[in-house]
């Protein structure tokens, strides 16, 4: 019946860019980019409706689109709460549920606005010219906590006013960048406003820090106490922003004055506080060890009466992810990566915890829950299944989907078989790995293979639907995928994850090698027809490939990957990064031997196997000089080699148009040499 | 004897200087910017083209002027509100051929200067034009203009025209300062009657003039207009070659024949003899190796042999004119004393002389032959003075100045000392080096020292009047600066140039250090106030010094300087340059990786700890500005003080007026506060 309907809206709205839909077909880099990105589910105050987000690209415009919907709690209505053409996101229910707020570009810089819920006028409460960001409602629903960009500093042109037109950046310490922005005179700050508009307070007032923390998290690094006397906010206030890790918590009055920084001897990254709803607790998560970022993120509790801080985590050897409190402030459910699928758990406040979800799907991201504590609202997304809304009892059990914000893609397009298998490495310890066949997979042919190569490298791979590094569309492309979880990866335990720092080119690489070998015996693998494909760390280890592969690979693909470690330490920004993992920086004589045998620049003679590199001028994080610095390379010895240039993109590809031609030249030449 | 001429000087100085100011930045970028000449066929007028800087406007905009070849006023023929440059004479000597911006992409505009009104656009091409010049004949003209031969990105996916992006499957990427892309710069010849035009090179993914320093020097007409000499690389590797040739085509039939088909170097700059017999032209010998001499050959048109002419002349010989009699040959060298002179070489016997002598640069913006052949017309600068136009009878041979482009604000200028001085170099040459003192120069007082650290790294330390490093700025600061012709400097004898390559952390830099020290024994010296500079190869250099300077410098400036050899080699465009100098790339054998390792300035990061100032242009591909950040990384993370400027739209150098002018200010805020009291 839903099938039916579907093809009836197909029919009628999207006759002319779908006129077999009969036939399915394989799913391509514009299918993909032509899919709703739900996001950002909160649950009303009275339990029964879910506001969410809807990001929607816009190919012909290069653009997207961003609105918010609500969905009845059962789904069995959807209503739109949003419809401007410029992008309205953050909703958040006033705790009557009688408002939203949100925040929207309407007006240019984005400012909060309200509207009445279900219907009713939009009211505009803030004008900020810096605009508004990271948004939320007190919890007794009198003000709203945002943050805004405040200048402290001259600009150069400021200094010299005679020379206002002179485009120039000045500096005298590190860092001058951080992922794809120059550091300016800026710094974001955290704001208080009545909820019927007014003055905003700068509740960080001089500050020359940030939060939340730049550029990844956002409203989660800011919370309200139940009473609204208080919040509580993450800041990494450190003498050396680009090596330390040391972010700390900070309490302060709505008021503003003195702020107490409630996690002063926890070296590593403390972050994402959250007021348990009795006022007792405030959660946390932080990381032990000092200048590791990818350290094992631990679920901490602060006591507010007594300042005492404990880990309610301990027996759990996985990563904390997104984490609420259950209204009765007795447990908490977080979401976390654990062994090739992220997972939703609850834990109670003795720290047992219990893993809710089950099967081979991603929970999380959206994490909500009813007031009765009796339903949760989680994302829910598969390797070829786009995310959408589920409810879940609040002790698991049967879930149910209420939002289906791509219908049309399941009739379609043609599925894929997926396969989880485990390798042996060459020290005998396991090795999981997702297997990813082509559609209409026939065993009794024979089929090219990616190997695919992870970036981070501390990230896992898992039953995502990714909207760069799509394994069902790789797979489209007529290849089997291999999506190996070698050592480095979290959901495997603390050990396995340090396992890469300071052995880049050691076993992780050999794990790859195992598993691209293993794959290679199976009589449908054509191992003559092998690339490598891997971004950013995953660029590393196709550039290490290059100059070590023996022969394995036909091509290679390399997107803002590490090239050269020594010029890299020195043009990258967060350097506590490499300190950790290369042990320090390479002039330091104790560690000149670790960039001799693991930097994939020294191994250049070895080169011969096709490349396509692609990079983007704005990545300031690999910058696109490392690209450059392989490309030479290559070309210097003769091997055909493809550079894509992004003047505009960053570490990641996020534009469709960008992104469909990097599809597009990336399994042109993958294709060329394996197919 | 010269002592006593420094006292009178100092006796003349002293009342002007009652009312006079020292030189800075701000009044350097108010003086006006003599940037080429050309001589009217009937020697009558010199065509004048001046620059001078709109500060606020933060831009700097080309004019053209006339003035009597006798000297006197010059006379503006063209307006504010455009740039006007690359003018030219007709045969006639009664009409002007030059580029003009008003209508915005750049074309040929034609202005009557004898009787008058207004310039009219001759040429609409739609990539616009470049180095217009006017057939013997009058009846044509030859010009450059970009063509479209490749698809760009968005031809080949019109479905995603709003795609930014660039993709290569070969190198060069870039140049200089800009990415490669479709475009091709032909030449092309126009017929000013019918207005047909045409391109002489239809479909040759190569360029003339050579990208992106060449000019209208390296196209040519015939005497009788039928052919055109030009300038072209045409090789498969463009980034690992400097094998360009001239290539001569009939214009009529468009067959194209390369005359220098045996010479593996840079061929450049063909020039027909007034007597259509013979072209001569640039030429350097050894392929790959860019800063080899300049010789001068003759190619002899009736034989199709060549020469070289200039054997007995161990310098690079620049900027070739023909005298009307083409019994000779006029241009501008080196003369192993830190200036460039203006030599006269007979055609036949290679016989030369130098007409010019002093502490200036003669002609090396250009020399002009008077069409009896008894006279040239050509610029002369220092230190002291930017260029202004000079005429020497060649029977005098005395120069007389022409021009005062500059007199109404240089007379109030304190002007600086200029001292020659020849240090012994750890091996026992002896190399050259100009010191610049401070105006009012005492020197029973102690001053700071600048060791200024030339950049190419083949450059001559001449007495250039530059606006980028401007000496006569920096020492009115109250600096003394030592600016030595440390070994790879042209200008001394093709050894000395040869001597840099391969060598980069050795002599070279001992050289930069013997000249520091020797100026340090100086009484007037303060030696723990001194500093070193440089860009590019000095901005090696100073980063080279940051590792083993051993306590010399308080401060160091370092500006688009290379940091790391090997991510420096990966990361630029013209692969030949590293592979000369460094004798390949840092893989393939291992010496070549011993190399790298032992002249890369990152390899003596650790002992880094001398306040810095680092400077580089986000469009700098030469020297791509992340060997900046990897420097700025290694001096902040042992927290050394350090500075970083970064331009966002500057190249290899600082252009725009505010840029350069907050460029001053900011170097020597830091130079001043580690260096002065």
């Amino acid at each position: 019946m839903k099938n039916f309907f579907s093809l009836i809206l197909l029919a009628l709205f999207c006759f002319a860019s779908y006129t077999s839909v009969e036939a399915a077909k394989d799913f391509t880099a514009k299918d993909l980019m032509s899919l709703h990105r739900i996001s950002d589910g909160q649950v009303s105050p009275d339990g029964q409706w879910v506001l969410y987000n809807l990001k929607t690209p816009a190919v012909g415009e290069n653009k997207f689109y961003t609105d918010l919907y609500a969905v009845k709690i059962d789904g069995s209505e959807t209503m739109q709460i949003t419809t401007d053409k410029a992008a309205d996101f953050n909703g958040r229910w006033s705790p009557d549920g009688k408002k939203i707020a949100f925040l929207s570009t309407r007006n240019g810089a984005p400012q909060i606005f309200v509207k009445d819920f279900p219907n009713g006028s939009v009211k505009q409460i803030t004008d900020i010219e810096a605009g508004v960001a990271n948004m939320d409602w007190s919890p007794k629903g009198n003000f709203f906590s945002f943050t805004s960009e405040v200048k402290l500093d001259k600009t150069p042109q400021e200094k010299y006013p005679e020379y206002s037109k002179a485009k120039v950046r000045i500096y005298d310490d590190l860092p001058i960048r951080h992922w794809s922005v120059w550091i300016d005179e800026n710094y974001s700050h955290l704001f208080v406003i009545p909820s019927n508009g007014g003055t905003a307070k700068d509740l960080t007032k001089d500050l020359r820090y940030d939060t939340p923390l730049q550029p990844f998290d956002d409203a989660e690094d800011i919370s309200w106490s139940p009473d609204e006397s208080e919040l509580c906010y993450t800041m990494k206030i450190v003498p050396q922003f680009e090596i330390s890790t040391d972010s700390q918590l900070y309490i302060v009055s709505r008021e503003g004055g003195e702020a107490k920084n409630i996690t002063p001897n926890m070296p590593g990254y403390d972050k994402v506080p959250l007021y348990s709803p009795d006022g007792k607790w405030i959660a946390f998560h932080s990381q032990e060890r000092a200048g590791f970022e990818s350290d094992r993120v631990r679920l901490m509790l602060y006591n507010r009466e007594s300042g005492k801080i404990t880990e309610l985590s301990k027996t759990l050897d996985q990563w904390v992810g997104t984490t609420i409190w259950s209204p009765d402030s007795k447990s908490l459910y977080f979401d976390c990566p654990t062994e090739g699928t992220k997972r939703v758990y609850t834990m109670n406040l003795a720290g047992k915890w219990k893993i809710l979800t089950k099967g081979w799907y991603n929970y999380g991201g959206t994490l909500s829950i009813t007031p009765d504590g009796k339903t949760l609202v989680l994302g829910r997304e598969s390797m070829q299944e786009p995310n959408n809304l589920i409810t879940m009892p609040a002790n698991g059990g049967e879930v149910k989907q209420i939002t289906d914000v791509n219908k049309e893609m399941k009739a379609q397009f043609n599925k894929v078989k997926i396969e989880e298998k485990w390798f042996v490495a060459k020290d005998g310890k396991k090795i999981h790995t997702w297997v990813v066949y082509p559609p209409n997979f026939d065993p009794n042919k024979t089929y090219p293979m990616i190997t695919y190569l992870q970036g981070g490298p501390q990230s896992m791979l898992s039953q995502q639907f990714h909207y760069r590094w799509n394994w069902y569309l790789m797979a489209s492309h007529g290849y089997i995928i291999n999506v190996a979880n070698r050592r480095g990866v979290p959901g495997f335990g603390q050990d396995w994850n340090d396992a890469i720092s300071k052995d880049w080119g050691g076993m992780p690489m050999q794990d790859y090698l195992t598993v691209t070998d293993e794959m290679n015996k199976l009589p449908y693998v054509d191992k003559d027809r092998v690339c490598a494909i891997g971004a950013s760390a995953g660029g590393y280890a196709a550039y290490w490939m290059a100059g070590n592969h023996e022969g394995r690979f036909k091509a290679l693909l390399a997107h803002c990957g590490v090239f050269n470690l020594e010029s890299m330490y020195g043009a990258t920004e967060e350097i506590f990064f490499p300190n950790w993992e290369n042990g320090g920086p390479y002039w330091d004589k104790k560690h000149k031997d670790f960039y001799e045998k693991n930097s994939p620049h020294k191994f250049a003679d070895n080169w011969d196997t096709p490349i396509i590199i692609s990079t983007g001028e704005y990545d300031f994080r690999v910058p696109y000089t490392q690209s450059l610095e392989a490309f030479t390379v290559a070309q210097l010895k003769g091997i055909p080699s493809e550079i894509l240039i992004y003047p505009e993109e960053t570490h990641f590809i996020a534009k469709p148009q960008e992104y469909i031609i990097w599809d597009a030249e990336v399994y042109k030449f993958l294709d060329r040499f394996c197919k | 004897m010269k002592y006593y001429s420094w006292l009178i000087a100092i006796l003349f100085i002293i009342p002007i200087s009652l009312f006079s100011e020292k030189m800075d930045e701000d009044i350097l970028f108010t003086l006006n910017r003599l940037s080429s000449y050309s001589l009217s066929p009937d020697g009558k007028e010199l065509l004048v083209q001046v620059s001078v800087p709109d500060v606020a406007e933060n831009s700097t905009k080309t004019q053209l002027f006339l003035m009597s070849a006798k000297g006197g006023e010059l006379r503006q023929i063209t307006s504010e509100d455009s740039h006007n440059f690359g003018a030219t004479w007709s045969p006639g000597s009664d009409k002007i051929l030059f580029v003009s911006t008003r209508s915005g992409k750049s074309q040929a505009y034609v202005m009557d200067i004898k009787n008058g009104g207004e310039a009219y656009k001759i040429t609409d091409m739609e990539n616009g034009i470049a180095n217009p010049i006017w057939s013997p004949d009058g009846k044509k003209i030859l010009f450059t203009s970009d063509v479209k031969l490749e698809k760009t990105i968005k031809d080949n996916y019109p479905q995603f025209d709003k795609i930014n992006a660039m993709i290569y499957d070969d190198l060069p990427v870039r140049h200089w300062d800009h990415w490669l892309d479709e475009k091709y710069s032909h030449l092309f010849v126009m017929d000013l009657q019918t207005k047909e035009v045409k391109d002489l090179m239809e479909g040759e993914k190569y360029e003339t003039p050579l990208p992106p320093f060449g000019g209208a020097s390296q196209l040519a007409w015939s005497n009788d207009s039928k052919f055109i000499a030009y300038t072209c690389k045409k090789v498969e590797n463009f980034e690992s070659s400097t094998n360009s040739s001239i290539y001569i085509v009939d214009i009529t039939t468009g067959k194209t024949e390369n005359i220098t088909p045996d010479l593996p170097g840079y061929d450049m700059d063909p020039l027909f003899s007034p007597d259509g017999k013979s072209i001569a032209f640039s030429s350097m010998e050894r392929a790959g190796f860019e800063s080899d001499r300049h010789r001068l050959m003759l190619y002899d048109i009736a034989s199709k042999k060549t020469k070289e002419l200039s054997k007995d002349l161990d310098q690079n010989v620049e900027q070739s004119v023909w005298a009307p009699d083409s019994k000779s040959l006029y241009f501008h060298a080196g003369h192993n004393d830190g200036t460039e002179q203006i030599y006269r070489i007979d055609a036949k016997t290679g016989k030369y002389e130098v007409l010019t002598e002093g502490q200036h640069n003669f002609g090396d913006r250009g020399i002009e032959v008077t069409p009896d052949g008894k006279a040239l017309i050509f610029n002369r600068r220092d230190y002291n003075t930017p260029s202004e136009l000079y005429f020497m009878d060649l029977a005098a041979k005395e120069a007389k100045q022409l021009s005062h482009l500059n007199d109404d604000i240089l007379n109030n200028i304190d002007k600086v000392k200029i001292e020659a001085k020849w240090f012994t170099a750890k091996d026992g040459k002896k190399f050259h080096s100009w010191v610049i003192y401070p105006p009012d120069f005492d020197k029973a007082k102690a001053y700071p020292l600048i060791t200024y650290c030339q950049g190419g790294p083949q450059q001559s330390v001449n007495q250039f009047f530059s606006y980028g490093w401007n000496f006569l700025t920096m020492a009115s600061k109250g600096y003394v600066i030592v600016a030595p012709n440390r070994r790879g400097c042209p200008g001394f004898g093709q050894d000395w140039t040869d001597a840099m390559s391969k060598d980069y952390g050795g002599m070279p830099m001992q050289d930069i250090l013997v000249a520091t020290d020797e100026m340090a024994k100086e009484d007037f010296i303060d030696k723990d106030r001194m500093s070193a500079i440089g860009a590019s190869a000095g901005g090696y250099t100073v980063f080279w010094l940051a590792g083993n300077h051993e306590g010399r410098f308080s401060a160091l400036v370092s500006h688009c300087g290379m940091y790391n050899m090997e991510s420096k080699y990966g990361s630029t465009e013209e692969l030949f340059f590293p592979n000369w100098d460094n004798g390949g790339p840092y893989w393939g054998s291992k010496k070549l990786k011993e190399y790298y390792a032992k002249v890369s300035p990152h390899s003596y990061a650790q002992n880094w700890d001398t306040p810095i100032m680092i400077i580089t242009g986000e469009l700098d591909y030469r020297v791509p500005y992340t060997q900046s950040l990897e420097a700025f990384t290694a001096a902040r993370a042992q927290n050394v003080p350090a500075k970083l400027i970064v331009y966002p739209e500057e190249n290899h150098w600082v252009l725009k007026p505010q840029e350069k002018l907050f460029w001053y200010k900011e170097v020597f805020k830091f130079l001043n506060q580690y260096t002065k009291k």
